[in-house]
C-alpha cells in the first residue's frame, strides 16, 4: 500500500512559541486516522500547517502528498491537489451563498486542472444530491456560509462541502463539538459514505464514544507536546477511556 | 407584465452597433469659454432663443462661482479656457488602430469578454462604425413611439418638444445649485431626454445604448426624465466596458422629475478610466444628479456602481415633495490604485409620510480614498416621515482610507432617521477558508467584495449585475498579495 | 472614593493611579493627561456655559467620562489615544430647550494600535431648540487593531426643535473595526400611549420615557450618589 500522506520530523511554531516538535505521520490510501491529544498537543495546528495556514511557521521537516512537497504549495494548490480541512469554526462569509461558494471552489479546482467550468445544471444536480444526503435544505443553500447557522448545522454544512468537493485527503478538526447526537450522526454517515480506498481520512477528536460509532477509525494516533508518542489500533481509544492522557504525557516528558 | 429586455449584451451582438457620429466636423470651436462660444454652440444646434438665454444667465453666474474644495478628493487645478466646449477635434488624439491604444485598456477588455468590434468604439478608434441595424433602431422607436414615449437626445427634443424641455430643465437643479452643474448649464451639448406619458408602463429598459442618433455628448452630458402621473420606466446609464475618453473633465447632469403614483428606476455602472497604476491620466467625474418626487405616491431609485474615474463627485439625489412618495439610493463604489471616490446621495424629506433607504457600499484598495457623504433632511411638515441609512466600508490594504460622513438634520419630532454605519476589513480567516476551499487569494476577495455589496448588487438589472460582479473582481485585480 | 474637583483648567493623573472625580463646575478650558497604566472616571455637570475639554491618554491607560450639558455654549471635546492599548468611554447627554443653541462636538483619534473607544451620546431637545451634534473619529495611516464605536441618538419633543448630527469616521488603515450610528426620533407613542392608559398624564409620561432614554447612559455610572446627581439634574424646568 502507498503512503498518501508521509509527514516526517514536522516542526512549527505560531509566533515564538514552538507547537509541533518533531512529528511523523503515515497514512495510507484509504485509511482513516484518529488524532487525539490533551488541549495544548498540537492537534489544530497540525491541521492548519497541513492546510498551510500563513499564520503557522513550519521550522522543520518534511511533509509529502502523493509524491508532493506539500510544503512548497500554496494554500489554494493544497486544496486543488485535493486536501479538505472540515473546521473546528467555521468562519462567516457575509452575502456569499453556499452554493456560490461551492461553484467557486469547483471551478477553480477545475481551471487548475485545465478542465471547463460546470454548466448550470451539472452542478445544481451535483449539490442536490449531497445536500439531501446531509439534510440540508435548499434555504440553506441561499444562505451566506456560515452566517447565523447552529454549531451543528456549521459543521453539517462542512461535511456538505467535503462532499461536493470530493477531495482525496480529508481532516476533520473537533467535527463533534457543538453538535447534537442525531446531527453527528448525520455527519458519522456522511463520512462513511464518503471512504473509499482512494481517499483518506484525519479525524481529530476526544470523543472516542463519536469515534468507535461514527468515524471506526484503522489507526489511533497520541499526540502530546507536539509529537506522537503512541499509535496504535482502535484498542488505544479504551486505554484513554480509562486512565485519560495522563500515562501518556510521561512517555512525552520523559 | 413582462418586460423585454435590452441589455448591454444585446447592444453589443452583431445586430446592433454604436451609433457614433464619426464624420469630423470641419465647425469647431476654438478652446477656451466665453459668451461667444457660447452663443456659437447654441447657434450650431439652433436652438430657440430662450435656451440660448438660459445657457448665458448660467455663464454669468459660473464667472461668479468657486470651484468647491470641501470634498475629499485632491486633483491639479482645472483650466476652464484650455477646454474645447464644442466638437473637439479629435483626429490629432484619436488613436487610428487598436495597436495605437493602451494595452493595459486592451487586456481588461479581454477579461471581461467586449466583443472585438464594440472595443475599438470603447477605445475611441476612429473607425466607420456603419450603422447599419436601423432596422433594429427604428423598430425600438416606433414600439416607444406607440405608447407616447419620448426618447431622443435632449438636442432633437429641444427641437421637437421644446415646451417639456422648457418647462422642466433646471427645475431640480438650476443653474445656480453648483459649481459644475453651472458650468454645464452653460455648455451642455447632449444628453438624453425621456418622457413617459401617464398610465405608461416603458415596456422595456431604456439604456442610453439604443439613445438613437446618440452623438458623442462628450464632457457636458445632460440627461432628463420625465415620469408623469401613473407611469414607470427603468433607464439604465453607462456600462462595464472601461471608456476611453480624450475628455479629462465631465460634468454632466441628471434632472428626473416623477409626478403622482409614478416610478423611475435609474441604473448606473460607470467604469470611465480611472488612470493609470501611478494615478497618470484618468477622468475627473463631477456629476450632479438629482430627482424630484413631485407628486403623492412618486417613487425614485438609484442605483449605482462606481468603479471607475480617477476622480469621482457625485451625489445623486431625491427630493421628496409629494407625500408618500419614496426615494432609494443603492450604491457600490470601489476604489483601486490612486482613485478618488467622494460619493453619496442627498434625502429631502418635505412631505407626509415620505419614506427614503440608503445603502451604501465602499470599497477602498492600493492607495485609494472612498468617501461617503450623505445628507439626510426632515423638514418641519415632513410628518411621519421616515429614514433608513446604511453604509459599510470595506478595506483592502493599509494605505486606503474610508470615510463615513453622513449628515442628518431633524426638524420635525413624528419623523426619524437612523444611520448605521461600519468600517471592517477581509479578515484573515475568511481568506484562509476561502483559498482552503481552493480558491486563489484573488478569487477570495472578489467572491467576498461581491458577497459585501450583494443588497446593491441585486438592485441592477440582471444582466446588468452579471456584468458588475465581473467588473468588482477585474477593478480589484492586484490588491492582495 | 469620588473625589470632588471644580473647574479643571489642569491635571496630570500619575503612571499607574486611580482616581474617580465629579466636576460640578466647569472652567472653559481643561486639559487633561492621564499616564500610563492610569485608571480614571470622571463625571462632569455642565450648564450654559461654554466649555472645551481635551484628554492625553497614555500606553495601558483607560479614561471614562460622562459629561452632562444642559443649555447654551458649545462644548468640545477631544480625545487623543496616544499609547498602545488606550482606552477611552466618552459618553454624553445633552438637554436643549427655549431658544438654545448648542453645538456639541468631539473628536476621537486613534493615535496608537490596540486603542478601543466607545461613546454613547443621547439628546433630548424641546421648545425652539437647536442641537448640532459632530462626531468624529479618527484612525491615521498604519495604525493597527483599532476598535471605536460611537453612537448618537436623539429625540425631538416639539415641533420646532432640531437636532442636526454630523458623524464624521475618517479611517487611513485596515486592520480596524469601527462602527457608528445615529438617530433622530421621536418619544415611541405606543409607550406614550399605554402609559396613559394607565392613567398618567401625558406631561408626566413624557418625562418618564424622556428620563428612560437618557437612563442608558447614567446606568452605567457605578457610583450612586453621582448617578443620582446626574439623574437629577438631567430634566427640563417646568
Amino acid at each position: 500500500m502507498s503512503a498518501w500522506l508521509e509527514i516526517k520530523d514536522l516542526h512549527a511554531k505560531v509566533g515564538d512559541k514552538p507547537i509541533l516538535n518533531g512529528l511523523s505521520l503515515t497514512i495510507n490510501a484509504g485509511e482513516t486516522h484518529v488524532i487525539m491529544g490533551p488541549n495544548g498537543s498540537g492537534k489544530s495546528t497540525l491541521s492548519n500547517v497541513l492546510c498551510g495556514n500563513p499564520h503557522y511557521e513550519v521550522t522543520g521537516g518534511s511533509v509529502e502528498f502523493k509524491g508532493q512537497n506539500l510544503l512548497e504549495m500554496s494554500v489554494e494548490e493544497r486544496a486543488r491537489a485535493g486536501i479538505f480541512l472540515a473546521f473546528q469554526s467555521p468562519t462567516e462569509l457575509p452575502g456569499v451563498s453556499m452554493s456560490t461558494f461551492m461553484k467557486y471552489a469547483l471551478n477553480a479546482r477545475r481551471k487548475a486542472a485545465g478542465e471547463k467550468e460546470l454548466d448550470a445544471v451539472s452542478f445544481m444536480k451535483r449539490i442536490k444530491i449531497r445536500a439531501q444526503a446531509l439534510d440540508i435544505t435548499d434555504e440553506m443553500l441561499k444562505r451566506p456560509v456560515n452566517v447565523g447557522f447552529s454549531g451543528g448545522e456549521k459543521k453539517r454544512l462542512e461535511i456538505f462541502q467535503m462532499a461536493v468537493l470530493e477531495p482525496d485527503f480529508c481532516i476533520l478538526d473537533e467535527m463533534d463539538s457543538g453538535m447534537d447526537v442525531d446531527a453527528v450522526k448525520v455527519a458519522g454517515s456522511g463520512v462513511q459514505i464518503m471512504r473509499s480506498p482512494e481517499r483518506s481520512f484525519l479525524v481529530i477528536s476526544h470523543n472516542t464514544k463519536f469515534l468507535r460509532e461514527q468515524i471506526k477509525p484503522d489507526h489511533v494516533h497520541i499526540l502530546a507536546l507536539g509529537q506522537v508518542v503512541a499509535e496504535g489500533g482502535a484498542e488505544l481509544m479504551d486505554e484513554i477511556d480509562r486512565n485519560g492522557f495522563a500515562g501518556f504525557l510521561k512517555e512525552a516528558v520523559a | 407584465m413582462t418586460q423585454e429586455k435590452l441589455s448591454a449584451q444585446d447592444a453589443v451582438s452583431d445586430t446592433y452597433h454604436y451609433g457614433f457620429e464619426t464624420q469630423v466636423s470641419a465647425e469647431t470651436a476654438p478652446k477656451g469659454l466665453n459668451e461667444d462660444i457660447i452663443r456659437f454652440i447654441s447657434a450650431k444646434k439652433k436652438e430657440p432663443e430662450w435656451l440660448l438665454e438660459f445657457r448665458l444667465k448660467a455663464y454669468r453666474h459660473w464667472l461668479t462661482m468657486k470651484e468647491p474644495k470641501w470634498a475629499k478628493v485632491a486633483y491639479p487645478p482645472i483650466d476652464y479656457q484650455d477646454i474645447y466646449y464644442y466638437a473637439a477635434p479629435t483626429s490629432a488624439t484619436t488613436p487610428k488602430s487598436l495597436d495605437e491604444v493602451d494595452p493595459e485598456l486592451l487586456k481588461t477588455y479581454d477579461k471581461l469578454g467586449v466583443p472585438l468590434h464594440e472595443r475599438e468604439v470603447l477605445a475611441g478608434v476612429a473607425v466607420d462604425a456603419v450603422f447599419d441595424s436601423v432596422s433594429v433602431a427604428t423598430t425600438f422607436r416606433e414600439k416607444l413611439a406607440r405608447q407616447g414615449i419620448i426618447f431622443c437626445s435632449i438636442s432633437e427634443a429641444v427641437q421637437n418638444h421644446p415646451d417639456l424641455v422648457k418647462k422642466y430643465l433646471g427645475s431640480v437643479v438650476p443653474y445656480t445649485d453648483n459649481f459644475f452643474a453651472c458650468l454645464n448649464s452653460a455648455v451642455f451639448t447632449d444628453g438624453t431626454f425621456v418622457y413617459i406619458p401617464k398610465g405608461v408602463r416603458c415596456p422595456m429598459e431604456l439604456s442610453t445604448y439604443f439613445r438613437i442618433n446618440a452623438k458623442k455628448s462628450g464632457q457636458f452630458e445632460r440627461t432628463m426624465i420625465i415620469a408623469d402621473d401613473n407611469s414607470y420606466v427603468s433607464y439604465l446609464e453607462g456600462c462595464t466596458a472601461p471608456q476611453r475618453d480624450e475628455n479629462q473633465l465631465h460634468a454632466a447632469i441628471v434632472e428626473i422629475i416623477v409626478m403622482n403614483d409614478a416610478e423611475v428606476k435609474y441604473s448606473t455602472v460607470q467604469n470611465w478610466y480611472p488612470g493609470d497604476k501611478d494615478g497618470k491620466g484618468g477622468i475627473y467625474n463631477f456629476v450632479t444628479k438629482r430627482g424630484l418626487c413631485k407628486g403623492v405616491n412618486a417613487k425614485l431609485s438609484w442605483t449605482q456602481v462606481e468603479t471607475g474615474s480617477a476622480v469621482t463627485w457625485k451625489y445623486p439625489s431625491c427630493v421628496l415633495m409629494g407625500d408618500n412618495s419614496r426615494g432609494e439610493f443603492y450604491s457600490v463604489a470601489i476604489t483601486n490604485n490612486y482613485q478618488q471616490a467622494d460619493t453619496g446621495t442627498k434625502m429631502i424629506h418635505l412631505g407626509k409620510n415620505t419614506s427614503s433607504t440608503i445603502v451604501s457600499k465602499g470599497i477602498s484598495a492600493g492607495k485609494s480614498q472612498n468617501t461617503y457623504r450623505g445628507l439626510v433632511k426632515m423638514g418641519k411638515a415632513a410628518d411621519n416621515a421616515r429614514n433608513f441609512s446604511q453604509c459599510d466600508s470595506l478595506l483592502i490594504g493599509n494605505q486606503c482610507g474610508a470615510h463615513t460622513l453622513p449628515y442628518m438634520v431633524g426638524g420635525n419630532p413624528t419623523a426619524s432617521i437612523e444611520h448605521e454605519a461600519t468600517t471592517s476589513k477581509i479578515s484573515d480567516e475568511q481568506l484562509f477558508y476561502c483559498r482552503q476551499r481552493g480558491l486563489s487569494a484573488e478569487e477570495a476577495v472578489s467572491l467576498i467584495v461581491n458577497g459585501f455589496c450583494k443588497d446593491v448588487m441585486q438592485k441592477l438589472p440582471m444582466e446588468f449585475a452579471v456584468e458588475a460582479t465581473r467588473l468588482v473582481a477585474v477593478t480589484l485585480e492586484g490588491s492582495v498579495g | 472614593m469620588v473625589e470632588e474637583i471644580s473647574k479643571i483648567t489642569q491635571l496630570t493623573i500619575e503612571t499607574g493611579k486611580t482616581a474617580v472625580f465629579v466636576e460640578k463646575q466647569l472652567s472653559d478650558k481643561a486639559e487633561i493627561v492621564i499616564e500610563a497604566g492610569a485608571r480614571v472616571k470622571h463625571y462632569r455637570l455642565h450648564e450654559n456655559a461654554e466649555h472645551a475639554l481635551s484628554v492625553k491618554i497614555g500606553r495601558g491607560a483607560s479614561y471614562e467620562v460622562v459629561t452632562l450639558h444642559k443649555g447654551n455654549g458649545d462644548l468640545t471635546l477631544s480625545f487623543d489615544l496616544a499609547g498602545e492599548e488606550a482606552f477611552c468611554r466618552s459618553d454624553v447627554v445633552y438637554l436643549l430647550g427655549g431658544e438654545e443653541k448648542s453645538l456639541i462636538s468631539s473628536d476621537v483619534r486613534h493615535n496608537a494600535d490596540n486603542t478601543v473607544s466607545r461613546q454613547l451620546v443621547k439628546g433630548a431637545v424641546t421648545g425652539k431648540a437647536f442641537a448640532t451634534f459632530e462626531g468624529g473619529v479618527l484612525i491615521p495611516y498604519e495604525r493597527k487593531k483599532i476598535d471605536g464605536a460611537q453612537q448618537h441618538r436623539a429625540i425631538l419633543l416639539s415641533p420646532d426643535a432640531t437636532v442636526k448630527a454630523v458623524p464624521r469616521l475618517e479611517i487611513y488603515a485596515d486592520d480596524v473595526k469601527c462602527a457608528h450610528g445615529s438617530a433622530i426620533g421621536s418619544l415611541n407613542q405606543d409607550q406614550l400611549y399605554y402609559l396613559m392608559t394607565r392613567g398618567i398624564d401625558e406631561a408626566d409620561a413624557r418625562a418618564l420615557l424622556t428620563r428612560a432614554f437618557l437612563d442608558e447612559v447614567f446606568d452605567s455610572i457605578e457610583e450612586d450618589d453621582v448617578r443620582e446627581d446626574f439623574r437629577r439634574l438631567a430634566v427640563f424646568e417646568k
